[in-house]
């Protein structure tokens, strides 16, 4: 299981999104399609793009979330779980109550950069044809020939967007490494 | 020539869209986490 999984991992990690974008567009309905025959009951029309978009997007973010919360797990002192276990603590309420909550006050800042990249990276989206920022500046910008003007407006609002996102997580990451971190910050 | 009027009118038919990047990346986060939490149980 560990090295298939490591595998994927790595497959995913070393490719470029658009083409895992391009591969889960055109690869989907034919498996589906291969389903079929085995008598499985799918339906293989009118796949939604949405849909596409979400499982392309959530298998890379997952992993790239897998090497953050890896890397987490293993920056929370073992001590601590040892010394849990030792004052008369289940193995699950150590896990729990000690690792992790330290896991996520260092995981949050990971997070918010996986985040802050998915937002950059929808603007991929538009070749398989769903409309967000990019897709709409695309069509706007055709039909007036005003490439410039329609681009700096996307520019404009993917830069608020990922300000407002990385605003929010501060005040929570700052609260919760307060709460939860071995050194006060 | 750069048409600031151009550019004020097209930022709200831009705007419009904004919700549709938010709903992939927000969904695909939370997908992507569980699916990360089960890959690490999976791996350690």
């Amino acid at each position: 299981m560990t090295p298939l999984v490591a595998t994927l991992v790595s497959f995913i990690r070393g490719t470029p999104i658009l083409v895992q974008l391009y591969v889960v567009y055109y690869g989907l309905p034919q498996l589906l399609v291969v389903m079929k025959s085995w008598g499985w009951n799918v339906n293989t029309n009118g796949l939604p793009a949405l849909l596409i978009a979400f499982l392309a997007y959530s298998l890379n973010a997952a992993a790239n979330l897998s090497e953050s919360i890896r890397s987490t797990y293993h920056a929370v002192d073992s001590g601590q779980y040892e010394a849990a276990v030792t004052v008369g603590m289940t193995s699950f309420r150590a896990m729990k109550q000690i690792v992790v909550p330290q896991l996520i006050a260092n995981l949050l800042p990971n997070l918010t950069n996986i985040l802050l990249d998915l937002v950059k990276d929808t603007a991929l989206v538009y070749n398989i044809g769903i409309i967000e920022i990019m897709g709409q500046a695309n069509i706007i910008s055709s039909l007036g020939f005003k490439y410039l003007e329609t681009y700096l407006d996307a520019l404009i609002v993917y830069i608020v967007i990922c300000w407002v996102i990385a605003r929010l997580f501060q005040p929570t990451e700052f609260l919760i490494r307060r709460r939860y971190s071995p050194v006060n910050v | 020539m750069f048409d600031l009027n151009f550019a004020k009118q097209s930022l709200p038919q831009i705007i419009v869209a904004a919700p549709m990047t938010l709903l992939i990346a927000l969904v695909a986060t939370l997908a992507g986490l569980i699916l990360a939490i089960l890959i690490v149980m999976a791996r350690e």
